[in-house]
């Protein structure tokens, strides 16, 4: 009985790794398809390569209609993204031209390590914009907080008690303050991560940092929100306070 | 007997007499009262105190009231209070595009967690 288990284990993880292999995101990705024809063992390569470059290219079209995103940060998106396409237009006429089957799969084992196009390049821009979008978001804040403020200023000289009003309005801008502390940064965080820096580990800790960052932002901000409207609620309050008595 | 009959008589005569011309004289004097009391009465719509506190308490009571309200509410600064609700409306509109900036923040998060779950 002790030693059926170890066997049976075995047998189980020798099963799991060759179903693993045999999957199309594996053979994709790798182009470790298991053929004698050079043409069918580098096909899965080049459909690899060409699945990353459409990606990169449908994430620049939605870059394109993002308003939040800074030229800055734009252009540096747009240069990671396009040294990444040439770096996969030139691997596949690599594959193309490696002379054995050895050097095509050395090459096609580059294409996901090499480029990280889908755990950097992609996440790169989605969370810039995200950080982006956070500032934007903020800066919407403000212009709320101080049209708030001149309305209360207006409802001070018309007699209303705004004691309420000003407590859930700093509120609001307690979190709007928070997010902003958290945001600051994530951006050019994010940008710095390189393929390599994702290899060592470093750079997969700093974008998991950014996407905790960012949650926590998004969640400040909606608090910020919520008591930016109970801050608008309590003051239509003191004003119909005003026209009732 | 006789001139004492006469003499008690004159007496009583004289005493009646008497008697007669003290009632014209307090009828004189209350006259005299009179016309005072008369005096008085004139000047009494003027300076009669009842009906002056009657018309003082009037008056008095509704000024206290205007003096109260003048007090705890003053008129309503309509300019003020249109300006307060008009800032109000405005920030409706910025809430909208906050509202919007929030789902494009947590959709950006969730197409970042879609390339993670690629194969890379």
């Amino acid at each position: 009985m002790t030693t059926r288990i170890p066997r049976l284990a075995g047998a189980l993880l020798v099963g799991g790794l060759t179903l693993g292999m045999a999957t199309p995101a594996f053979a994709e990705d790798t182009g470790a398809e298991s053929t004698s024809d050079d043409s069918a063992r580098h096909r899965p390569c080049e459909r690899a390569i060409e699945r990353r470059l459409n990606d990169l290219g449908n994430v620049q079209v939605r870059l394109d209609g993002i308003d939040a995103l800074t030229d800055g940060h734009e252009a540096t998106i747009d240069g990671i993204i396009d040294s990444t396409e040439a770096g996969l237009t030139q691997l596949a006429l690599d594959v193309e031209e490696a002379e054995t089957p050895a050097d095509k799969l050395a090459l096609c084992l580059t294409v996901a390590p090499g480029y990280r196009v889908y755990l950097v390049v992609i996440p790169q821009a989605h969370l810039t914009v995200a950080a982006d979008r956070v500032d934007k978001a903020l800066g919407v804040g403000d212009d709320i907080v101080a049209a708030f403020d001149a309305a209360v200023e207006a409802a001070i000289a018309a007699g209303a008690d705004v004691d309420d009003a000003v407590e859930h309005r700093d509120a609001a801008v307690a979190h709007f303050d928070a997010a902003a502390a958290t945001n600051a940064g994530i951006a050019d965080s994010v940008l710095a991560v390189t393929p390599a820096g994702y290899n060592d580990g470093s750079g997969a800790a700093t974008l998991d940092a950014a996407r905790a960052d960012l949650r926590s932002a998004h969640e400040q901000i909606g608090e910020g929100m919520e008591d930016g409207r109970d801050a608008i609620e309590a003051l239509r309050d003191a004003l119909e306070d005003l026209t009732d008595d | 007997m006789k001139r004492i009959a006469l003499l008690l008589a004159s007496l009583t005569i004289a005493l009646i007499a008497a008697s007669c011309g003290e009632r014209d004289g307090a009828v004189t004097e209350s006259g005299d009262t009179s016309a005072d009391v008369d005096a008085d009465t004139d000047a009494a719509p003027d300076s009669s105190p009842e009906p002056v506190t009657e018309e003082a308490s009037t008056t008095t009571v509704a000024t206290s009231d205007q003096v109260a309200t003048m007090t705890t509410s003053p008129p309503l600064d309509t300019a003020s209070l249109d300006e307060a609700n008009e800032a109000l409306d405005a920030i409706d509109a910025l809430f909208a595009e906050l509202s919007n900036e929030l789902g494009g923040i947590a959709s950006d998060l969730a197409a970042d967690a879609n390339a993670q779950a690629s194969s890379d």
